[in-house]
């Protein structure tokens, strides 16, 4: 069929995930037994505000009528009110993703091209000094706590080498587009913001990107020793190519596919809130805002991140199955 | 190569690694004495007072904030009609309003406001925008936060169907006379007027910016001014970006002016983490930090590291009991002084100031915090008298027929490292007297559940002041809830008391409500709903550098008197 | 005669160096190929036939290493030469087809970008297809249909824009000999082209073979398991066994009158209508182990007629007769008496 076709098809099940998650995240909520009127009026707060809390957002009303207005709200842009921001919950997630997806993109960034690049060496150098040392290279990317390496690199970057700062985002550009400022910053011309921004976003950048790095290092070094051993290597060889054509051209291109597969999927989960990195560098990401909404019992919050995720979630291994489908000719969609 | 080799090979590569790792972080991480320290650096940005703390502001409305984070701001860009000076607690000075009187009744209140006041934007300060921003607090009535209660408990509310105030003629409680002067007509005459209008909730905005975005809406909150202000006072909110930071500039209109020293810029950044806070503090960046008294040892003796300690908060915690007659359908134990008393003298207080608060608090006196007016110095404190406890238990046992072994619950919110550990040492404590502690460890609104319904023996809570007067904690604590105190559910009531506690909370001579309290907390001492546990001391960190620090426990931190040097 | 060999392969050694040991995997191989011949490699698995071959065209990976000999091609010493004169003979000079065409072609790739490669790297120099000039992409792109046609490609400007998947497994063979014989090369070594294809399809398959070896003027290496395909294409054949060559002769020969004791073993164990109800004869025991094969002549502990000499010294080749090559302490023994039978048949 054709792609359009099968993009709109498979967009079409987002519907049965909104419907499901937010059902699911809604029962929970109800399971738990507090009175989250009382907890988001405040400890000082009097009764009457409390009531009033309450006939707003239609607390006193049976659990379906209050699931109708949440789920029609959704569709209508309405995602509840946020009680630990004082404030709509769609205003907060406009804020707060863009940031973590600037930090994921970043991440991403590097751990990709890198971790391709150290898995092939890996592969093609295998057992050699270079293998070996790429292997332990990403097997402390997977061992090491994301908190310590982030504290880590503060310490060196930033108190010894004073390189790079510990935290924040930088500043806001001069127009703010979509959220990512970096890109924001390159359309408004804001050179200042530009600078500024990237100086701030390299440490938790590369702190995010660590883990994913050394996965990505690994599967590929795997995916390649795979196919290094396949027959059409040993044609791709025999045609007389060079060793850098026969491992880019022909090698890796197979290589690379279960590799980036697991890439989208990766990405999707970093999206999800990379808690650890935000909170020791102070970004102000969606990872934090879930925290505080958890915390808080802000169940608006909690309810919006979670279906924000979903959708995610279902756009991610789309673009997963249109990656997996444009680069390995023998599957094809929807069938 | 053999395997065995290789992988030799490959474990002392990373032993390698890992040891310089190690050697690296304690080399050049700022310890004590390393050999290649940096140096104390010049002086950074000398103009910007910069604030590595926790917590964001949640809404930057005066007339809807309540948290401390957001009190801040506001009180740094918004301005009162009175004011506290430097860390004096006693002495009520004049801001925006010059001088004051009441009539005999203690309702009727006349203020003369300070004149050449412009708000931020050149808008004339005068009594029509004191009315506004009163006025407009009630109508609005805070829905989110219910911090408009402060007001109305004094003044006339309003009727948002018949669009008329709750008073004999209609009118709200502020009357304009003349462009610089106000008159104050309260429903009740109230003890703590003046502390309460000292609160962020009783700032001055300007009715032609709220009415440009928005206007007053009854009951509802006003979205503009949640993110953008327009004050009297000494900054301008440059911009909030929510979760990062807060940055303010100079407001060059300011009334108070700026010839002496003063920060012309001041960035407030919310950064979570703790050692990343630490960091920037050390290497300059950070002017001061909000560093928890478990961590003051990282900091103290870096170099141009000053660590404060003088200062004591108006912060308490204790330990609130059920008195009520039944507990899940049999006798509450709690219900009887004797078990509470005996319960208060069980307590090992010092050893919970030593090892939980490290010596970062004092012994609190009583529900009305030292430093605040209506403070009893000498009044009675439960000491740690276990053969006491032990003899007042038994007593009690025989004469109300407990059981041996008495099972009470001890509730704390999770997530409070301190109050876990405090409960941990009291349910020490009480099982020397027959007591049998299970402590819960339950989610804050699962915790307020449980105390809105009684269903608790004990919780550990604590309490922050609103406004400096003793009615902000007296009542709540210990006013019956039939006239509106026991805000903590504890069933508490006493005839004498309550009648007290109006009195005082009507009265306006203020030497008589220190009498009224008086007694009032030694009937409350006798026969106690609470146990008194600590006063926070106050620790600020800042840089050596930073010079115009001072504190007070019902004040935020104010900038214009900062200056780095 | 010097002027006919296009191939002249002495005293090949090659051998794995792995954990377990050193596998020699060829250990004193000699051969020739002549012009335009087809040239059977037959042998059971393992009996270094593929190694063989890999070492000719220089794909030795580790641990596996060319220890000695000499691989004379047109003239030129192989082994002397350094990797990127050797990458320029591969593909051009000497090209080679693999077992299995599913697994052998980029699943990735198109049947047509594939051949165009190997064309755009020999006759232009270009490695990157995608570097590459549109126009001349576009000229060569007839020059790949006219080498699908040339192998009876069905459809080729239909299979030039096909996937391997999308293609059967005779199809994919083909394009395989298309790509390999797409840059002119002088010999072709086809390591077991038909194993893994039906006996139809694989009947097609040498036809196309001959077919170039007869319009091209290719020679062939052809390795197989099957004696029935040497049979059937071969001029001459060398039998492997235990990675040394134990007998070489024109085909004929071979089946007719074969000398070596393992050779005759093979040519009594296949099955014939003629000999049914008699048990099918095999040869003993199994293919040794090549880390540490036997002492003297390999095939020793199988051979019925082993004696001393046979444990202790490993025999070299000798001419019994013009062309025929036998690697046997009683060669000539052996042929007097394969000649006698002959006589009394």
């Amino acid at each position: 069929m054709k792609l359009w076709q099968y993009i709109a098809r498979r967009l079409l099940l987002l519907l049965p995930v909104i419907i499901g998650v937010t059902l699911i995240t809604f029962t929970i909520s109800f399971v738990i037994p507090a009175d989250p009127a009382r907890a988001w009026a405040g400890q000082k707060a009097p009764p009457s505000v409390v009531e009033k809390i309450r006939i707003e957002y239609h607390l006193n009303d049976p659990v379906y009528v209050q699931y109708y207005y949440y789920i029609t709200g959704v569709f209508t842009g309405n995602w509840g009110y946020s009680h630990s921001e004082k404030r709509p919950v769609i205003q907060c997630l406009a804020d707060y993703f863009p940031a973590t997806l600037e930090l994921t993109i970043w991440a991403m960034a590097i751990a990709i091209p890198t971790g391709i690049y150290l898995g092939v060496v890996s592969a093609v150098k295998r057992n050699k000094i270079q293998d070996h040392l790429s292997r332990v290279f990403a097997l402390s990317g997977v061992s090491m706590p994301i908190f310590w390496l982030g504290l880590l690199l503060i310490l060196i970057f930033y108190t010894y080498l004073g390189w790079f700062p510990a935290s924040g985002r930088g500043i806001a550009p001069t127009h703010v587009y979509t959220g990512l400022w970096i890109l924001d910053s390159l359309l408004s011309g804001d050179w200042h913001a530009l600078a500024i921004d990237v100086w701030h976003i390299i440490l938790p950048s590369i702190t995010l990107s660590y883990a994913t790095l050394a996965v990505m290092t690994r599967m590929t070094r795997s995916s390649m020793l795979e196919v290094l051993r396949l027959d059409y290597i040993k044609t791709a060889k025999a045609k007389g190519l060079s060793k850098k054509v026969v491992i880019y051209r022909h090698a890796l291109r197979n290589a690379l596919i279960p590799t980036l597969t697991v890439s989208g999927l990766a990405f999707a989960g970093l999206l999800g809130g990379a808690v650890l990195t935000e909170t020791i560098f102070a970004w102000p990401g969606m990872g934090r805002y879930a925290y505080q909404a958890i915390s808080t019992l802000d169940y608006p919050a909690i309810m919006g991140v979670t279906l924000l995720m979903a959708i995610i979630f279902v756009i991610a291994n789309l673009i997963v199955d249109i990656m997996y489908a444009y680069l390995d000719p023998r599957i094809k969609l929807g069938e | 190569m053999r395997k065995g080799v290789l992988y030799g090979i490959i474990a002392v590569v990373v032993v390698i690694v890992v040891v310089v790792a190690a050697l690296a972080v304690i080399y050049w991480a700022p310890h004590g004495t390393s050999p290649s320290k940096p140096t104390t650096p010049a002086i950074k940005n000398p103009d910007t007072f910069v604030w590595d703390t926790i917590g964001d502001p949640q809404t930057l409305d005066p007339a809807e904030a309540y948290d401390t984070a957001s009190g801040v701001v506001i009180q740094n860009v918004y301005e009162t009609l009175v004011t506290y000076h430097g860390s004096d607690t006693k002495t009520i000075y004049p801001l925006l309003a010059t001088s004051w009187h009441v009539d005999s009744t203690g309702k009727n209140w006349t203020f003369y406001l300070r004149k050449g006041v412009k708000f931020s934007n050149g808008d004339p300060f005068n009594a029509q925008a004191v009315k506004f921003s009163f006025d407009r607090v009630l109508i609005m009535n805070s829905p989110q936060t219910g911090v408009s209660w402060i007001l109305s408990q004094f003044m006339y509310t309003y009727n948002a169907t018949t669009g008329k105030w709750n008073s004999p003629d209609g009118q709200s409680s502020v009357r304009v006379v003349d462009d610089y002067t106000v008159e104050f007509h309260l429903r009740k005459a109230y003890g703590g007027f003046l502390p309460a209008i000292a609160f962020t909730v009783a700032s001055i905005v300007d009715p032609k910016v709220v009415n440009e975005h928005g206007g007053v809406q009854p009951n509802k909150d006003n979205a503009w001014m949640s993110e953008h202000m327009v004050g009297t006072g000494p900054y301008k909110l440059v911009t909030w970006q929510h979760n990062a930071y807060v940055k303010l500039e100079w407001n060059p209109n300011y009334w108070g002016g700026w010839s002496g020293h003063h920060v012309k810029y001041v960035i407030i950044k919310n950064i979570p983490e703790v050692a990343t806070r630490e960091q920037e503090l050390i290497k300059g960046d950070a002017d001061m930090a909000y560093i928890p008294v478990n961590h003051l040892n990282d900091v103290k003796g870096k170099p141009g590291v000053k660590v404060d300690e003088g200062g004591l908060t108006f912060d308490v915690d204790m330990i609130e009991m059920n008195c009520r007659p039944t507990y899940h359908n049999q006798t509450n134990p709690l219900y009887y002084k004797e078990v509470r008393q005996a319960i208060s003298y069980a307590v090992d207080y010092d050893t919970i100031i030593k090892d939980v608060y490290k010596g970062y608090a004092i012994r609190l006196q009583g529900p009305i915090p030292k430093g605040m007016p209506g403070h009893d110095d000498n009044l009675f404190m439960y000491p740690y008298d276990v053969n006491k406890a032990k003899q007042l238990m038994n007593d009690a046992r025989q004469k109300y027929h407990l059981p041996d072994t008495i099972k009470l619950t001890l509730i704390y919110n999770q997530g409070n490292d301190v109050r876990a550990h405090i409960a941990q040492i009291v349910k020490g404590n009480l099982a020397q007297i027959g007591i049998a502690v299970q402590v819960q460890e339950l989610a804050w609104p699962t915790l307020l559940d449980k105390m809105d319904r009684g269903d608790y023996s004990m919780i550990i809570v604590g309490w922050a002041p609103d406004y400096n007067d003793p009615d902000d904690y007296a009542f709540p604590f210990l006013a019956s809830a039939s006239i509106g105190g026991d805000t903590f559910e504890t069933g508490w009531h006493n005839a004498t008391v309550d009648k007290l506690l109006l009195e005082a909370k009507y009265t306006v001579d203020q030497n008589k409500r220190i009498q009224l309290y008086k007694e009032v907390q030694q009937i409350a001492m006798q026969n106690p709903p609470f146990i008194y546990l600590a006063q926070d001391k106050h620790v600020a960190v800042y840089r050596t550098w930073l010079q115009g620090y001072f504190y007070n426990p019902v004040m935020m931190l104010q900038f214009y008197h900062l200056y780095k040097q | 005669m010097d002027d006919d060999i296009l191939l002249k392969v002495e005293d090949l050694h090659t051998y794995f160096y792995t954990y377990e040991g050193v596998v020699k995997a060829v250990d004193g191989v000699s051969f020739y190929v002549k012009k335009g011949e087809v040239f059977g490699v037959v042998g059971e698995t393992g009996c270094g036939k593929s190694v063989t071959a890999l070492s000719i065209i220089g794909l030795i990976d580790e641990p596996g290493k060319i220890v000695s000999g000499k691989i004379i091609f047109q003239g030129k010493n192989l082994r002397e030469l350094s990797e990127d004169e050797m990458r320029k003979i591969r593909g051009k000079g000497i090209s080679m087809i693999f077992q299995e065409p599913m697994t052998a072609l980029n699943p990735v790739y198109k049947i047509g970008d594939q051949i165009l490669e190997i064309i755009l790297l020999h006759k232009y120099g270009i490695e990157d297809i995608k570097k590459a000039p549109k126009d001349i992409k576009k000229k060569e792109r007839k020059r790949v249909i006219d080498m699908l046609r040339l192998v009876r490609m069905p459809d080729p400007e239909r299979a030039i824009d096909s996937y391997p998947h999308e293609l059967s497994g005779g199809m994919r063979q083909r394009a395989m000999i298309a790509m390999m014989l797409a840059a002119e090369p002088s010999l072709l070594i086809a390591d077991e082209p038909t194993t893994a294809l039906d006996v139809t399809v694989q009947a097609q398959i040498l036809n196309i073979l001959l077919d170039m070896r007869d319009k091209l003027g290719i020679s062939i290496i052809l390795i197989t398991h099957d004696l029935s395909v040497v049979a059937d294409v071969c001029d001459r054949v060398a039998v492997m066994y235990a990675g040394n060559i134990v007998e070489m002769a024109d085909v004929y020969t071979i089946f007719k009158h074969p000398v070596h004791p393992y050779t005759r073993g093979l040519m009594q164990a296949i099955p014939s209508i003629a000999e049914k109800k008699e048990e099918l004869k095999y040869i003993k025991g199994s293919v040794p182990n090549l880390i540490y094969p036997p002492p003297g002549c390999r095939f020793h502990p199988r051979c019925e007629y082993a004696q001393d000499i046979c444990k202790k010294e490993k025999p070299k080749l000798i001419e019994v007769e013009p062309g025929h090559y036998v690697a046997c302490h009683f060669a000539k023994e052996f042929f007097e008496k394969e000649k006698e039978s002959d006589k009394n048949e």
